[in-house]
């Protein structure tokens, strides 16, 4: 995988800020938030000084029952072409059912059935893109029961059967083993880390002893340690802050990047 | 010089709210204050906005989004705390909404118990009996005719009476004597800061001149280093003046009424300071941010 280094997602509140951090090596966009049209200034600024752009899906729900909408991957590949960006991502969740759209990226059962209309739905989805597509884990606060898999069999077969990458959010890690009691370090040892894509890093908050993933928060130590032990065991080709909220000062932002070099050594 | 002197205040030590950003402790009077005597209340929302900018408790995107910067930063004045209470929008209408607010009202109000702006009121009275005077002239013309008195005396009596009126004018004006002086301080202070970089003095020529203001032929947007995309936020909003956009900071600015926010003498418009007028944000016409050009 192509080596990206330490990045931020690019926002447009904060794109002064992006532009001008040191140490940024690569950003990430929220596809559903840009127009290939008219795309923002300072993100074609960004990607003409040679700093790769990373179109992020939220919606494709390729997890959901229904066919993937083709509409919403030609929007992602035509983003992914206009952007030069090498590789897209989405999450392994669904966001719509029953021709509703729940807003949130829900959890999908571990499930040999679910599994299948994942991996249809992907390998759809890969015939339509350019480039490589990305899988991210969620973060759930339910868990759907009679799993067949556990959460890391359930991505190695998804990587085995579509040959996709993975985008491994380590706060979304520390979320479920916070809040459901996931093993995280299982997860690392069955997930195939060679096709590891990048990691992403995000902050959060405790509240009445649940751990919401904000994106609006700084990112607590227990984070950083999740990225160390998924460090002990791979050299990532990218780490990438997420911040969606409550953006903080340019010298705090530049500290959680830093701390995240430090971690990476 | 205000803009040396210019020393950040912490939230709750000054008794006066209006503090923040204090100028020299012989006038009292801070920037913030300052430039709503130049320039109303579209130019003190600009020095509010661009104030907090500074102190990196806002920032503006490229296209010119003000959005909060997370942090502890708490407002220094009241309209500091209006600007804040009105984010995240665009910097135009952060202004607008910044100057169209109640805190910007009773600024004026502070500003009128402190002597440095002359209370509606009392200008009203003072026009209409300057009115009273040039009406008494002129009947005193034709009743000198009509009663075919001497020309000396008619004429006499005439010239002195538009001599009161003119005395009654000066006196009609926005300002006070010490708000003119406090003008013609920021002024001082802003020529002086052209020379000087640095935060306080960028905020000296925010006060003085609006950030649509020409300074030695440049806009200081441009001077700020203000992005053309975000001052077009400022921009679109002063062509809109006249139906919608002017609506909250024209409301705000008539009570400052037009021609003579700045209220120095006419004197002071030969000055580049003067090029300013319709400047601030909020002037469009001229009608409020540009106290500048009316004086
Ligand atoms: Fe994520």
């Amino acid at each position: 995988m192509e080596k990206l280094g330490v990045g931020i997602g690019w926002r447009p509140e904060i794109d002064l800020t992006v532009e001008r951090l040191p140490g940024v090596d690569f950003v990430e966009v929220v596809a559903e938030n840009l127009h290939v049209s008219h795309l923002p200034e300072s993100v074609l600024l960004l990607r003409d000084r040679g700093i790769p752009v990373l179109p992020h899906a939220v919606s494709l729900s390729l997890g959901g029952a229904e066919p993937v909408d083709r509409d919403r991957v030609a929007h992602l590949a035509s983003l992914a072409e206009a952007l030069d960006a090498p590789l897209v991502s989405d999450h392994v969740c669904f966001v719509r059912a029953g021709g509703l759209d729940s807003g949130h990226l829900m959890p999908l059962p571990r499930t040999r059935d679910a599994l299948d209309v994942l991996v249809a739905n992907v390998k759809a989805a890969q015939q339509d893109l350019p480039v490589p597509l990305a899988l991210e884990n969620v973060a759930a606060l339910l868990e759907w029961p009679d799993a067949d898999l556990t959460e890391g069999q359930f991505f190695a077969e998804l990587v085995d059967r579509t040959d996709c990458h993975l985008l491994i959010d380590v706060a979304n890690l520390y979320a479920n083993a916070r809040n459901l009691g996931t093993d995280v370090s299982r997860f690392l040892d069955e997930i195939p880390l060679e096709r590891l894509a990048y990691v992403h890093v995000a902050g959060g908050e405790e509240h009445q002893g649940v751990y919401h993933d904000t994106h609006a928060h700084a990112v607590r130590p227990e984070v950083l340690d999740v990225l160390a032990q998924l460090r002990a065991r791979v050299d990532p080709p990218g780490v990438l802050l997420e911040r969606d909220d409550h953006y903080p000062a340019d010298a705090e932002l530049a500290g959680e990047l830093a701390a995240i070099r430090a971690v990476l050594g | 010089m205000v803009a040396n002197s210019w020393t950040p205040a912490t939230a709750g030590s000054t008794p006066d709210p209006w503090q923040g950003h204090a100028g020299p402790a012989q006038t009292g009077l801070g920037l913030e204050e300052q430039a709503f005597l130049v320039g109303g209340p579209g130019r003190a929302a600009e020095f509010a906005v661009m104030s907090l900018t500074e102190a990196g408790a806002l920032r503006i995107s490229r296209d010119g989004l003000v959005s909060p910067v997370q942090s502890r930063t708490q407002p220094r004045t009241p309209l500091q705390a209006r600007t804040l209470a009105s984010v995240p929008r665009s910097l135009g209408d952060v202004i607008t909404a910044t100057a169209g607010g109640p805190e910007s009202g009773r600024l004026r109000l502070h500003l009128i118990d402190r002597g440095f702006v002359v209370s509606p009121g009392r200008r009203r009275a003072v026009r209409g009996l300057r009115r009273l005077v040039v009406l008494a002239a002129v009947l005193g013309v034709f009743a000198a005719i009509a009663l075919d008195l001497p020309f000396a005396v008619a004429g006499g009596t005439a010239v002195a009476m538009l001599l009161v009126a003119a005395v009654l004018g000066r006196a009609g004006r926005p300002l006070t004597a010490s708000g003119r002086a406090e003008v013609r301080r920021l002024r001082q202070a802003a020529a002086t800061a052209m020379t000087e970089p640095g935060i306080p003095n960028r905020l000296t020529l925010v006060a003085a001149y609006g950030l649509l203001g020409k300074v030695r032929g440049q806009y200081l947007w441009r001077i700020l280093g203000i992005a053309p995309t975000v001052s077009a936020t400022l921009r679109r909003r002063s062509r809109s003046q006249g139906s919608s956009g002017g609506a909250s900071c024209g409301g705000g600015c008539g009570s400052c009424s037009s021609s003579s926010c700045g209220g120095g003498s006419s004197s002071d418009s030969g000055s580049s300071s003067s090029s300013d007028s319709g400047g601030s944000s909020c002037g469009g016409g001229g009608g409020c941010g540009g106290g500048g050009g009316g004086d």
